[in-house]
């Protein structure tokens, strides 16, 4: 849609600039021209030139909140891993400390990924978040639900019970962070 | 006199482990006793700020943060505790954020 309106507001103009040559060249202008004639020419080219840049910027902030809302997913993906490291624990694969070492890396690599994601927010759409805090505490009931609760206590047995709540946890969080790219996406 | 260093990467572990030092090694408590309270009340004492880099490190467990920064806190007082105690971090603004959080609002837990 926007790639027909700035191509129709392009020959638009080129149409308003051929036929101003061309009047010219034959001499079809008078020295006494039609007032309203020559303001409607002018609102006209105007409102084509605005057209041509509100599209422009348009286009711009999609692409933005495009790239944001990659990067939004990719924290969702980031956080589900920890469902495939309670699996591998689940199943034997791998001991405890591996597990607690790949959820603290997990956490570290989705802060890293919100620190990424509060400056391009701040960059493209400075008035989106109130505070920061918004992004940086999107998952951090759920890092304090898995790195300071049962899991961290000597003797330690992961259960059906246990994946089934850390599911719960991990989805509300993800929820969350979707919530995020809607609101991104409803924004000015 | 100069302002105090911790360096959690070099000076204590990469791997910051629970919260109690009977959950494991590199635990809070192991933090809070041998490093952190000790130079905190150093720096208090001399009036100078305790500068504590978090890189380097590769996550830290809310557990270890409670059972050290959290302690501290509860046992000095936010203000004092924030006052004195100057974060650096490099890699990640949110981890620095999420250890203020809670110092402000540390967590009680019974041992």
């Amino acid at each position: 849609m926007k790639e027909t309106l700035k191509y129709v507001s392009g020959f638009t103009i080129g149409i308003v600039v051929t036929l101003t040559i061309l009047s010219v060249i034959k001499g079809y202008i008078v020295y006494k021209i039609n007032i309203i004639d020559a303001l409607m020419l002018v609102i006209t080219t105007a409102l084509t030139v605005a057209v041509v840049y509100l599209g422009n910027s348009l286009n711009k902030k999609d692409v933005a909140r495009d790239i944001i809302s990659k990067d939004l997913m990719e924290l969702c993906e980031v956080y589900n891993k920890n469902m495939l490291i309670l699996e591998q624990l689940n199943k034997g694969e791998i001991s405890l400390n591996d597990a607690k070492a790949d959820i603290r890396m997990t956490f570290h690599r989705g802060d890293v990924i919100s620190d990424m994601i509060i400056e391009e927010i701040n960059e493209s759409f400075p008035k989106f978040l109130k505070d920061k805090k918004e992004i940086q505490n999107l998952a951090t009931s759920y890092w304090k639900w898995l790195t300071d609760g049962d899991m961290q206590e000597t003797g330690f047995v992961i259960s059906q019970q246990f994946i089934k709540e850390h599911e719960t946890q991990v989805r509300k969080t993800i929820s969350d962070i979707r919530l995020v790219i809607h609101r991104l996406i409803k924004s000015a | 006199m100069k302002d105090i260093i911790i360096d959690i990467k070099n000076d204590f572990s990469d791997s910051p482990g629970a919260r109690y030092r009977k959950d494991g090694p590199h635990s809070g408590e192991e933090f809070f006793e041998t490093l952190l309270k000790p130079k905190f009340n150093e720096a208090v004492r001399n009036k100078v700020k305790l500068i504590i880099n978090l890189d380097g490190v590769w996550g830290y467990p809310s557990s270890f943060v409670s059972g050290s920064f959290g302690k501290l806190s509860l046992e000095m007082g936010k203000d004092v505790v924030l006052s004195t105690i100057v974060f650096i971090s490099d890699e990640s603004e949110t981890r620095k954020s999420r250890i203020v959080t809670e110092i402000e609002h540390p967590t009680k837990r019974d041992k």
